[in-house]
């Protein structure tokens, strides 16, 4: 027995080690301490809602302190600080590694739209061609992708569109030539020398490349996935678990950012968004700025979609529910 | 009678590395820790295997190792080439070093992308970081090896007619070959890593895409299988290592 | 005939080094000569530049003014070998590699060279240990070695920097046998340096005392006891020449002590 309860007590000196401290956030939204809260959030600007809200104290007139933790886009550290309780919410992609930690069984869940394609927008994601293929018909249309250097990285949404591309084209990924480079910049300079021939891009990226006669938009992803949800806010354990006035009032904060920013490429949104991004004012205004639900709610269908692409690709060994991986609490709440 | 191959530490070392595991088993399932982020081993076994099972490891691995192995040869052989040249030769040593205490300290990760974008994006940049990785080790220790040989036996070779290539073959080569030993070892541990690293960044196949993909897809026990095979091949590694120093190093007392 | 002229002859040989501005006078004028089959010593205070003299003669550094000439210069025999303080032995090389080290740059091949130089070498005792290297052998089984590859090289003359200094006394007064022994067989020309008088009266044909720094020759004196010398026969002039000798080094070790200061 004694030997039994020296090793609990060393297990469980080791669990609260690796685990964390945790503390308490459950009080209602009523007490008079702002309640700090940690987002992580990638620096473009797909995350201008988040930037918003805090510069123009949306949050903080919310009762909210939220401090914005900053992450570099190729890293996938975002996640796991969520699940440990190091951050409260993050602003992430849609991507398999959620609906993998769902089904490990913690406690997350997407809570509203950060991002979608909209196809009446201008050009936030495309596929960008090599310049000469393009002019001299070796692109000129979807089918003629096969045999075709390709660059993307996989995992999500991206890898979710070239799929559906190829599907309908009647090709599978064997029938193109993979090469991954999570670096925008080499992607650009290889669709210049031409040892890339497709490239997925995002703007600036895409301005960037076209402004240097690297390469030329080919696709739109917005044509391929109309309406899709390709950014959104998660929540994790700690806010999940807090009185639902905190996540509310949150959103109602996070929802009011997204009407300024659709006011449109104002100086004050300018120069919040270079605040952040350390983008130039001149590259911030001459990008397509990215489309956000003006509800910040999430069309369930593109969940299900994309999961079921997942199962198939072998990214997740089983499905979840809607309801295990997205709660709309949140932002319906917030529009009472 | 069979000699005793393993030590007494080595089978405590064993030992030890059993209860932990037993420790880490119990811990994750009654979720003292987070099985999130430490799968338990029953778990991580049975994902080693099933990606063993399927060839997911065996052809990652092949794929790094030949990348590894190539780089790491032409790197460490042009290393040790360049720095017993430049150890012997003092002029080139006094143009060349600068250069070359200036490029070592900076990680070949950091400048992968320029490295991309000089070589392209295929396999060239990639086995360029590895080469640089263990080209310096290698021509540093090389450079040391050979200045670091004792004067007295070039005076031995002098007055008993060593002359021409022999002071090369006979006094510079086996002067300098413990330190390209070292440098080796070096060469290869530093090259080994950044196989992987690059792999991570941007690649199609090898062990260090399988750990990429293990935290994009947040499938934590592969990317633990993958680091179970990249710790055996790197204990693996550095044992041929020291079975070749033996051979090419007779002399060297215990 | 026998050739008459000396194996090795210089007179007013000097050497200069010169390091970061400093001029250091080593050897000053030194006229001496060697002959054919001679056992010559050197003795002098420390620093007194005898290895200085030892490598230019080996040719290992250049003189700075006066004249030295070799005797008969042959082509199939080098000119000289020597024994370093420190063996030099190669440490990659096991001992017959490194005892048939001068047999190799001249040209033998291997199965001959290894033939003779295990002839040798089992002649010295070493012949369960052809095969080991260096670093297991103890320094008096080094310096063996290190005399085997200098006598196998067939030298002209063959040079020896105080060989057995850093060996302690009973191993050094066994080395000192089996020298004269090995020299007994040939009669090589042999030029030895050391610190230790007694040595050098036991060894030499003629001693050589030079002065502290630089090094000038003081004297010149003949050994004539005979061979083959045995250590517990105290003939009276060696006595004599003992105390002669010292009494000019000492001087000479004052001299540089007070230098020093």
């Amino acid at each position: 027995m004694k030997a039994l309860s020296k090793f609990l007590f060393f297990a469980a000196f080791l669990g609260i080690l690796i685990t964390g401290c945790t503390s308490d956030k459950n009080l209602p939204l009523k007490s008079k301490n702002p309640i700090h809260l940690k987002v992580g959030v990638y620096n473009y600007i797909s995350s201008a809602p988040y930037f918003i809200a805090r510069d123009e104290g949306f949050f903080a007139e919310q009762g909210l302190d939220v401090e914005l933790v900053e992450f570099g886009s190729a890293s996938s550290e975002m996640l796991p600080a969520l699940i440990s309780k190091q951050l409260d919410a993050a602003g992430h992609t849609l991507n398999v590694s959620v609906l993998n930690s769902i089904l490990e069984g913690e406690n997350v869940k997407f809570v509203a739209d950060r991002g979608y394609m909209n196809p009446e927008n201008c050009i936030t994601d495309a596929w960008v061609g090599n310049v000469e293929k393009i002019e001299n018909g070796e692109l000129n249309e979807p089918a003629s992708i096969k045999g075709k250097n390709v660059s993307f990285t996989g995992t999500g949404t991206i890898e979710f569109t070239i799929d559906k591309l190829l599907a309908e084209n009647n090709l599978t990924q064997s029938d193109i030539n993979v090469t991954p480079v999570s670096d925008s910049a080499a992607r650009v300079e290889s669709l210049k020398n031409g040892s890339l021939d497709v490239s997925i891009l995002s703007e600036p990226w895409i301005s960037k490349a076209e402004s240097s006669g690297a390469g030329k938009v080919w696709i739109p992803v917005s044509q391929i996935v109309p309406g899709m949800t390709f950014g959104v806010t998660i929540f994790g354990p700690t806010l999940l678990e807090m009185d639902p006035s905190v996540g509310t009032a949150f959103m109602k904060a996070y929802i009011k950012a997204i009407d300024q920013f659709n006011e449109g490429k104002t100086d004050r949104n300018v120069e919040i968004i270079a605040n952040y991004t350390k983008l130039s004012p001149e590259d911030i205004k001459s990008s397509c700025w990215t489309s956000f639900k003006p509800d910040a709610s999430i069309d369930p269908k593109y969940l299900d979609e994309f999961q079921k692409w997942a199962l198939e690709k072998g990214y997740i060994k089983s499905a979840v529910t809607v309801d295990q991986m997205y709660t709309s609490l949140y932002v319906d709440n917030a529009k009472k | 009678m069979r000699q005793r191959k393993y030590s007494i530490p080595r089978i405590f070392s064993f030992i030890t590395l059993l209860i932990f595991l037993v420790i880490w088993e119990v811990a994750a399932q009654l979720d003292l820790v987070s099985s999130s982020f430490f799968p338990p081993p029953s778990k991580i076994f049975i994902t080693f295997f099933t990606l063993l099972s399927d060839g997911t490891l065996v052809l990652s691995t092949g794929s790094t190792l030949f990348r590894f192995i190539s780089g790491v040869f032409v790197g460490s052989v042009i290393g040790a080439t360049l720095g017993l040249i430049m150890g012997w030769w003092r002029p080139l040593n006094a143009y060349l070093s600068p250069w070359i205490n200036a490029f070592y300290p900076i990680p070949k990760i950091a400048i992968f992308p320029l490295l991309l974008v000089i070589f392209g994006i295929g396999e060239r940049s990639k086995f360029i970081a590895i080469f640089l990785g263990a080209f310096f080790p290698m021509v540093i220790t090389t450079i040391n090896g050979v200045q670091q040989i004792s004067r007295i036996y070039f005076e031995v070779g002098k007055n008993y007619g060593i002359r021409g290539y022999k002071v090369f073959s006979h006094i510079l080569l086996p002067g300098s070959l413990p330190s390209i030993m070292t440098g080796l070892r070096l060469a290869v541990n530093s090259g080994f890593v950044i196989a992987i690293s690059v792999e991570v960044i941007s690649a199609r196949d090898g062990l260090g895409v399988l750990l990429w993909y293990g935290w994009q897809t947040f499938r934590v026990a592969d990317l633990f299988a993958a680091l179970i095979v990249i710790s055996v091949l790197g204990i693996m590694i550095n044992y041929l290592l020291e079975k070749i120093m033996i051979r090419m190093i007779p002399w060297m007392g215990e | 005939m026998q050739n008459q002229a000396p194996v090795f002859h210089c007179s007013n040989l000097s050497k200069n080094f010169s390091a970061h501005e400093k001029h250091v006078a080593a050897l000053s004028n030194l006229s001496f000569e060697v002959h054919q089959g001679e056992f010559v010593c050197i003795v002098g205070p420390s620093g007194c530049g005898k290895s200085t003299l030892l490598r230019i003669m080996a040719g290992l550094i250049k003189k700075t003014s006066g004249e030295i000439h070799y005797g008969h210069k042959s082509n199939s025999r080098p000119q000289t070998a020597m024994v370093f303080q420190s063996q030099g032995l190669f440490p990659w090389f096991n001992v017959i590699e490194n005892a048939a080290l001068g047999l190799e740059m001249q040209g033998m091949d291997k199965s001959k060279r290894y033939e003779i130089a295990a002839d040798f070498l089992e002649k010295i005792g070493l012949k369960s240990f052809l095969y080991a290297y260096p670093h297991t052998l103890s320094g008096g089984m080094k310096q063996r070695v290190a005399i085997s590859r200098a006598f196998l090289a067939d030298p002209e003359i063959l040079l020896m920097d105080e060989p057995f200094g850093m060996l302690d006394a009973q191993t050094r007064i066994v080395m000192q046998e089996e020298l004269l022994n090995l020299w007994q067989e040939r009669k090589h020309t042999i030029v030895y340096i050391t610190h230790d008088i007694d040595e050098a009266i036991f060894l030499g044909d003629r001693i050589l005392v030079m002065s502290g720094r630089p090094g000038r020759l003081l004297e010149d004196i003949p050994i004539t006891n005979p061979r083959p010398r045995e250590r517990n026969n105290v003939v009276s002039n060696a006595i004599e020449i003992r105390s002669h000798i010292w009494s000019m080094l000492h001087d000479e070790v004052v001299r540089d002590l007070e230098k020093a200061q």
